[in-house]
């Protein structure tokens, strides 16, 4: 009850309190070292969570794999992390080069161009959308074709038109676009500021039970 | 449960379909209970919801097998499970004579250990179905019984008045009623405590058996004993109307004085047997009733006054001391033995000894106090007056046993009689009346009545009261001395004027000399046989023969033509209710038990009718359904595009040819490396990379700049230039960077572009191998403070890197200067931080990098490494180009196609 309930929600509410009272004119001075241990220890849980995560994951592939679900995907995470750490670990012991120096050589080589061919298509999978609404709705479809038209006609290196469809750019997604996603921002900051008050007066225990 | 037989889902009982497929579920044979009406299992002996019996028992007792048990389960050695049933407890006092042997073929059923007592007693006592009516056993001594007449049905010592002496009169043998059950009776007593001691010593010796016997089986038992030879036509009385203590009480026939009735609220004696009845009941014998006398007009418990001859008397049992009042004691007769010990409750303890004694003189019984007119009623000598403890009301009641006129009754207060006691006239016996019958309290009341039938406007029970009932064959013994209760005694002699009403005021003609009581108007003065005149009722109404020709005409009801006994005299046919002996439950044993219904035990299978009443729109409704599913499921509907001939080898040919297109102009400028004049990159907007550059350009030499690498691998080809302009301004102006990444894959992209870079321009200005930061907010804040810097410089491909990265320099409370470079899709999101401030300047894109490296170095472009620099940078813009046109192409066909599809 002590170690599962209250301590943590006790340790959150007063880091917490203490953090954002570091921040004060009049307590920044003395809780400022404080602030900065806690940042530090901070960083060690995130560090120590991302190799947490990491042991997880294999985990829940290998039992993925003993019940046979999805056998052939967790198959290929776990021989493909198998491979990289074993590379990793060869370059270094074989080779005799930097531990980054395999790691790299797997993302540029790997890693890298996957990641193209992943953002190219997700291009052409939002065009599709875009055609498929269209044939949903002509009038919004009708709307997005002419925006979008216009909006990669300008964007190109070598604008298309520019003398024209720069200024329907610069009316179309600088107020209109801009602005909702700056609304969209703020509600975003104002959420998280709630979530935090709501951490700090202990309203909130996402870490209890 | 009740399993489907089509697809074999358990169903709870009850169910008529199945819950799973519909199907019809068969009906299951069960049990319905008859008092809840409750489905039961066949198999089951007991209710489940009310716990009654469900199987009767069965010739032998044991419970018949069950309706749904299979033969094989019947006839198994498994035992049967026992039906509730009383435990066989002895009576506490068994009696000596038990002729209710039970029969072989009637088994009782085990008792069990919660069987109350007194079921076990009325078990016990109950006659058998194979048996007639069998005499009725007195019940055995209690020496000590918890249940005692109440207080004030016990006299003081030396109450027992004379008349109630004098009613113990030797009657003729009487066959003792049965007892029978008495389900009115809320204590019933078994058989052997039937009558108490002192009223079974009074009781009359039983006479030999007769044809009346049976008569008086129907006769309530505690009149019994008033009437000897009943008649064959008296209405078959339920015995339980009679109560215990009065079944003994059977009349001599030669009993001078009747007894007075016995108070309602007296529990009824047991049927007391031949030989115990008490002497004083053996002395109230009265005249045997009238033949003619119209059947099922008169009560048996009042036939039944004649008491039995005195001579079968049996010895009664000696009473307690405590229990037999001494005035009652008086009332025996002087061969009477003590009263035997008997439950008190059953018999007042006024009416102990109240026999009739005709040939006992008073005089004899010093300490009797019988009352003026009981000892009319006895015949024998009057008590002084001084003695009489009787009430008035009640002197000369007795009828003129032996032909002696009543005394008159003294005074008596008018108020201490009971009013409907106060009209009563004992009318003289008139010379053609018969002899007048014993003391029997009832006849001794009522008076004598005229026997015939012409004589019936007086009700018969009354006139069958009033007949003296036979003579007894033995002189009934010595009336024991009774006492007179205290309320008795108060009552005291009955006024002159009562007692000697006028002639012209008394119904019944010439009135006696002396009519104890107060006779009421309408029954004063009537004569036996003569029409009964006018009378005023409670409400002053006047009701007349004539008028009340309900009276006369009153059918009688049925339940209670049911009562009437046969007409053939000496032929028992009894009610068959009453023939009938419950031989299953807890009731097994016992008589007058309405029999079961006959559905139990019956297995009720019959299907539930179905008719409820639908109505006609329900059924039309469902006659539509009903239709529609006959015509199939529906199909669902199913869009199906328009297939024209040919048309899927053209979708195939265009995407191949699109596919093709795309290849050859992303890859065919780079490959061969194609450049040529027709792309133009023309004017680079400086304010794409002006402001970042001004920034990197006012740094010193030696200071310390922060650069970020967050983006994504896919933009890794976008930001490269970015990064690369800004490491080489970094380098032309000093400055030392060090490279974080708040993602694993950040290391790796700078990495990527240092390999792009120059050695001697990379070794210069990066401090050290690039560092992970996790915890992205703590991260950034932790970089921030650990690497204190002149600049920060952010690449990233999305507006909330730089905006967290904006957000930890303001929480770490620094002021050092943001310049972002960001790809040209979160440049539009990323704007307005270059325009609030907060970023000081912003490289945008591809485009703006290379513009960034061309301000730079103008010459970059010369050279070998410079055109494959042009080529690749502009394969890129021709696929970017080609895309964009496709795009929009394939948006103009989709509209058109789209509205042809539409329209």
């Amino acid at each position: 009850m002590l170690f599962r309930r209250i301590l943590p929600v006790a340790l959150t509410i007063s880091i917490g309190w203490l953090v954002l009272l570091s921040f004060l004119p009049i307590l920044n001075v003395p809780l400022t070292p404080v602030r900065a241990l806690l940042v530090d220890w901070a960083v060690l849980l995130a560090a120590i969570a991302l190799v947490l995560g990491f042991i997880n994951l294999i985990g829940v592939h290998f039992r993925r794999i003993a019940r046979r679900e999805n056998v052939v995907y967790s198959l290929t995470l776990i021989a493909s992390a198998g491979i990289a750490l074993g590379y990793w670990i060869g370059s270094m012991v074989i080779d005799q080069q930097p531990p980054d120096a395999g790691l790299n050589r797997l993302f540029t080589t790997i890693i890298l161009p996957t990641q193209s061919a992943l953002g190219m298509l997700l291009a052409i999978l939002i065009a599709v959308a875009g055609f498929r609404a269209l044939r949903v709705r002509r009038t919004v479809g009708m709307i997005l074709f002419v925006l979008s038209a216009a909006v990669v006609a300008v964007t190109q290196p070598v604008a298309l038109f520019g003398n024209i469809l720069r200024p329907i750019r610069e009316w179309l997604i600088d107020p209109i676009t801009t602005g909702s996603l700056r609304g969209v921002l703020l509600g975003v900051a104002l959420g998280g500021i709630a979530v935090g008050l709501r951490l700090l007066v202990g309203a909130d225990k996402p870490q209890g039970d | 449960m009740n399993y489907c037989p089509s697809c074999g889902t358990a169903n709870r009982d009850g169910s008529r379909f199945c819950n799973e497929c519909g199907h019809k579920l068969p009906s299951k044979t069960g049990i319905i209970c008859p008092m809840c009406s409750h489905m039961n299992p066949a198999d089951n002996m007991y209710c489940d919801n009310c716990k009654a019996r469900l199987v009767p028992l069965g010739p032998t007792g044991q419970p018949a097998a069950p309706a749904g048990a299979s033969p094989a389960t019947a006839s198994s050695a498994a035992p049967i499970k026992k039906p509730l049933s009383l435990p066989t407890k002895p009576a506490e006092e068994p009696a000596p004579e038990e002729p209710d042997t039970p029969p072989e073929s009637v088994a009782q059923p085990e008792p069990e250990a919660d069987e109350p007592n007194w079921l076990v007693r009325l078990r016990a006592a109950a006659p058998k179905p194979s048996e007639k009516r069998p005499t009725v056993e007195p019940p055995a001594p209690q020496p000590s019984s918890s249940q005692e007449i109440p207080d004030w049905m016990k006299p003081a010592e030396g109450e027992v008045p004379d008349w109630f002496q004098r009613l113990a009169e030797p009657a003729s043998a009487q066959p003792s009623e049965p007892e029978s059950v008495q389900p009115s009776e809320p204590e019933p007593q078994p058989e052997e405590e039937g009558l108490p001691d002192w009223m079974a010593q009074l009781r009359p010796a039983p006479a030999a058996p007769s044809a009346s016997q049976t008569e008086e089986e129907q006769a309530p038992d505690w009149l019994t004993t008033f009437d000897t030879t009943p008649p064959a036509s008296s209405g078959a009385a339920s015995e339980e109307e009679l109560p215990n203590w009065l079944k003994g009480m059977s009349a001599e026939p030669e009993a001078p004085a009747p007894a007075p009735p016995p108070p309602p609220s007296m529990p009824p004696p047991a049927a007391p047997v031949a030989e115990e009845e008490p002497d004083w009941l053996a002395n109230l014998r009265r005249e045997p009733l009238e033949t003619s006398e119209p059947a099922g007009e008169t009560p048996d418990w009042l036939m039944a006054v004649e008491e039995p001859p005195a001579a079968e008397a049996p010895a009664a049992q000696p009473a307690p001391a405590e229990e037999v009042p001494d005035w009652l004691m008086g009332l025996r007769g002087p061969s009477q033995p003590e009263p035997a010990a008997e439950p008190a409750e059953q018999v007042p303890d006024w009416l102990i000894g109240a026999r009739e004694q005709p040939e006992a003189p008073p005089a004899e019984h010093p300490e009797a106090e019988a009352p003026d007119w009981l000892s009319r009623l006895s015949g024998a000598p009057e008590a002084p007056p001084e003695q009489a403890e009787a009430p008035e009301w009640l002197m000369g009641v007795a009828p003129a046993v032996g032909g002696e006129p009543p005394a008159p009754a003294t005074q008596t207060p008018a108020e201490e009689v009971p009013g409907w006691l106060r009209d009563f006239r004992i009318a003289e016996p008139t010379p053609e009346a018969p002899a007048p019958s014993p003391a029997t309290p009832v006849s001794a009341f009522v008076g004598e009545r005229a026997e015939t039938e012409e004589q019936a406007e007086v009700p018969d029970w009354l006139s069958e009261a009033a007949r003296p009932a036979p003579p007894a064959a033995a002189p009934e013994a010595p009336a024991e001395p009774v006492e007179v209760p205290a309320w008795l005694r108060d009552l005291g002699p009955l006024p002159a004027a009562a007692a000697a009403p006028h002639p012209e005021e008394t119904p019944f003609g010439e009135a006696p000399a002396a009519v104890p009581g107060e006779f009421p108007e309408w029954l004063r003065g009537q004569q036996p046989g003569q029409p009964t005149p006018a009378f005023a009722d409670e409400s002053g109404r006047t009701l007349t023969p004539e008028a009340t020709t309900g009276l006369e005409a009153a059918t009688i009801p049925s339940w209670l033509q049911a009562l009437k006994p046969p007409e053939v005299p000496g032929e028992a046919v009894a009610a068959p209710h009453e023939a009938f002996v419950e031989t299953e439950g807890i009731l097994a044993g016992l008589a007058s038990v309405l029999p079961a219904a006959e559905v139990m035990g019956r297995a009720q299978g019959a299907p539930a009718s179905r008719n409820v009443g639908i109505p006609a729109a329900d059924l039309a409704r469902a006659g539509v359904f009903g239709e529609l599913l006959a015509r199939g499921a529906l199909a669902p509907t199913v869009i199906k595009p328009r297939q024209v001939a040919g048309s899927r080898v053209g979708d195939v040919v265009v995407r191949v040819l699109i596919a093709l297109l795309l290849l050859v102009v992303a890859v065919l400028p780079n490959s061969l490396g194609f450049a040529s004049s027709f792309i133009q990159l023309g004017e680079v907007d400086a304010g794409l990379y002006k402001p970042a550059a001004d920034q990197v350009a006012a740094l010193s030499e030696g200071q310390h700049v922060l650069m970020v690498f967050d983006y994504d691998a896919f933009q890794a080809l976008e930001m490269r230039p970015i990064a690369e302009a800004f490491l080489s301004h970094l380098a032309q102006r000093g400055a030392r960077a060090t490279l974080v990444s708040l993602n694993p894959t950040g290391l790796a992209l700078a990495d990527t572009v240092l390999s792009r870079l120059p050695e001697e321009v990379a070794l210069d200005v990066v401090l050290a191998a690039p560092i992970y930061y996790p915890g992205q907010a703590i991260g950034a804040q932790r970089a921030l403070l650990d690497n204190p810097a002149d600049l920060l410089v952010v690449l990233s491909g999305s507006p909330d890197s730089v905006r967290l990265w904006i957000e930890q320099v303001s929480a770490a409370g620094l002021h050092t200067p943001i310049v972002a470079g960001i790809s040209a899709g979160a440049l539009p999101q990323a704007q307005p931080y270059v325009q609030s401030g907060q970023v000081r300047g912003a490289v945008a894109g591809m485009v703006g990098g290379l513009a960034y490296q061309r301000a730079l170095d103008p010459d970059l472009d010369a050279g070998d490494s410079g055109l494959d620099r042009v080529v690749r940078t502009e394969s890129v813009y021709v696929s970017q180009l080609a895309f964009a046109l496709i795009l929009i192409a394939g948006m103009i066909v989709s509209l058109i196609t789209g509205s042809r599809q539409a329209g």
